[in-house]
């Protein structure tokens, strides 16, 4: 659940990160100047924390109901074969544990939410679409089919004109400034 | 996806397959008075002439279950027996399943002006007692009149040093009259509370409020000492194989399906996108002409673009963006409502949870808690499925499994479902 919404979140931090300074892209299969990592989506200082609490919250629970047999015993304490009741045991403890921890998982995804995000690249989303439209580089960029293998950032490579003329924005090697508030660009 | 959505949570029967048993015990009651434990040489044979004459106005012994009697005084004499206070006593039987306890003697405080003789239950001995105009006493156990008859408050003298025994988890030993049939319908452990004052079903609460006004069963019997036999503790671990069978199938099935998904991913010519980096190498290779022109879209403006209603764009970035925004409403939404949901479900079930502890079983809010962290005790059990017999024990099993299981199955499902991101 909250996993699918850090998710969103980590890649939109991400993608923002390539306004304020050169970033190789962080890819599968790296060639080129290009990286790679072992995690995924959800760097580890994230996944770690999450993972760790998913595991403690399912052991809480496990704890909260459990399957247990009852044996019966006559007044003689004789065993009686006869009468054999599988039945569920619970414990408030756990139970009252398992909301502490569920709350505090929810309580750290409401808070996380609240940390700033640089607003000068559109929001992203995961979507491709929004990836792809970022992704039309400048006819003059140099050695543009080497350009996904090189340090890259996301700014206006065409500024917009005084007479109407829009710019355009995308990927380059090169320094480049941030669009222009106000200004028109495609 | 599905095939490892359904393994997962198939495997949560790892679970159920390591399991506690708790042993519980029937026990008997036995009201006397002081000398039924010390006349250590009385044989009970069930033949009331060789009760020593033991006998009353009232009956004489007919069923009883001698064998019992001798059991109870022989563990006595062999000091199986501790004596316990009328609290202690209350909190250890107000339970479907005594653990750790089994039969129980109360003497009669026979200096107390309740004390009475009267032989109960009167199915058990057979009383010469014209009760014509009592026959519910002998249809049922259970007296349906709203008070004590005078004839059984008149009986303050007896030779009789057993003056009642009966089987608390016998159904037919704690019916209700009132409806005609003869099914139980109060706890076993009704006997610990005042018949003739308690309002419904007897609770460990109710029977310690009764305090020193304490009488037991029906024909209500003043107690001056209780005994309650000690067993040994029995704690078994017992595995179900089924479920472990199940556990490595489904696991060996999962490894297969890892591997295969790797090796296919390998020997794949065309790049796989996980990564958003992934995706912008892969158009910045090849850039996509249907987005041409459209550099400044974000999210909110794909359908517009879907519908191609937008073209060149102002660029206007908001002045404060959070991380909250990364994800859609519907999202923010689906998520906050389960999780609220379930964390709200689990209080409701946590209050259901302490008030039967409380109420039933008489636990104080410490106790509740002193009762431990996932440990088994034997108030704190749903028997959901009962009295289905051994020949369905394994479709108990797997329908006690299923619900003990329920909760991490619906966070499983949950979780696995919101795991069909949309990265790309």
């Amino acid at each position: 659940m909250y996993n699918a919404i850090y998710t969103a979140q980590i890649g939109a931090y991400e993608w923002s990160r390539y306004t304020f300074h050169e970033s190789p892209l962080r890819v599968t299969f790296p060639r080129g100047n290009q990286t790679s990592t072992y995690w995924l989506q959800l760097p580890f200082w994230y996944s770690v924390p999450l993972s760790v609490a998913l595991a403690v919250l399912h052991y809480l629970i496990s704890q909260s109901i459990f399957l247990a047999n009852i044996e019966y015993y006559d007044a003689e304490g004789n065993f009686d074969l006869n009468r054999y009741e599988p039945a569920l045991g619970y414990s408030p403890i756990s139970i009252l544990a398992s909301i502490l921890v569920g709350s505090c998982v929810v309580l750290g995804l409401v808070f996380n939410s609240f940390r700033r995000l640089n607003p000068a690249m559109p929001l992203m989303g995961n979507n491709s679409a929004v990836i792809s439209a970022a992704c039309h580089p400048d006819p003059k960029e140099p050695d543009r089919d080497l350009l996904p293998f090189k340090t890259i950032r996301w700014g206006a490579t065409t500024p917009a004109q005084p007479g109407g003329q829009p710019g355009h924005c995308t990927f380059t090697a090169k320094d480049v400034a941030l669009p222009v508030v106000g200004e028109f660009y495609e | 996806m599905a095939l490892q959505n359904g393994m997962s949570n198939i495997s949560f029967s790892w679970n159920s397959s390591v399991f506690s048993t708790i042993q519980t015990n029937e026990y008997t009651v036995v009201i006397g008075t002081r000398d039924f434990l010390d006349n250590g040489t009385t044989v009970c044979t069930g033949n009331s002439s060789a009760l020593n004459g033991e006998n009353n106005a009232y009956g004489s012994y007919g069923d009883v279950n001698c064998s019992v009697v001798d059991f109870i005084r022989n563990g006595f004499n062999a000091q199986n027996y501790t004596e316990m206070s009328l609290s202690g006593l209350i909190n250890t039987y107000a339970s479907d399943f005594v653990v750790g306890h089994r039969n129980v003697i109360l003497i009669m405080n026979t200096s107390s002006p309740d004390v009475n003789y009267f032989m109960w239950p009167p199915t058990t001995f057979e009383s010469e007692l014209d009760v014509s105009n009592e026959t519910n006493l002998y249809e049922y156990c259970w007296p349906s009149a709203s008070t004590l008859p005078a004839y059984l408050k008149n009986s303050n003298t007896s030779n009789s040093t057993l003056i009642s025994i009966f089987n608390p988890q016998l159904s037919d030993s704690f019916v209700s009259a009132s409806n005609g049939a003869n099914q139980a319908v109060y706890p076993t452990y009704q006997w610990l509370c005042n018949y003739y004052t308690i309002n419904g079903s007897c609770t460990a609460r109710a029977a310690n409020n009764f305090g020193n006004t304490w009488l037991v069963t029906p024909a209500l019997y003043p107690i001056e000492t209780a005994y309650s036999e000690n067993t040994p503790p029995l704690c078994k671990l017992e595995y179900a194989s089924l479920l472990v069978g199940i556990v490595l199938l489904c696991n060996a099935i999962k490894t297969i399906c890892m591997a295969l998904t790797a090796w296919k991913l390998w020997r794949l010519d065309n790049p796989i996108l996980v990564t958003a980096g992934d995706a912008a190498s892969s158009f910045l290779e090849r850039p996509d002409h249907t987005t041409q022109g459209y550099c400044l879209m974000d999210r909110s403006s794909v359908k517009a673009w879907k519908k191609r209603k937008i073209g060149v764009k102002m660029y206007r970035p908001p002045k404060n963006l959070r991380f909250f925004r990364a994800a859609s409403i519907l999202r923010w939404i689906s998520t906050l409502f389960f999780c609220l949901t379930f964390i709200g479900a689990a209080a409701a079930l946590l209050q259901i949870a302490l008030e039967g502890m409380e109420s039933s079983a008489g636990f104080t809010e410490k106790e509740v808690w002193d009762a431990g962290f996932g440990t088994l005790n034997p108030n704190a059990l749903l028997a959901l499925f009962y009295g289905t017999g051994v020949a369905n024990l394994n479709l108990e099993v797997l329908q006690n499994v299923l619900v003990a299981n329920s909760p991490q199955l619906i966070l499983s499902v949950r979780s696995y479902s919101c795991l069909h991101i949309k990265v790309l």
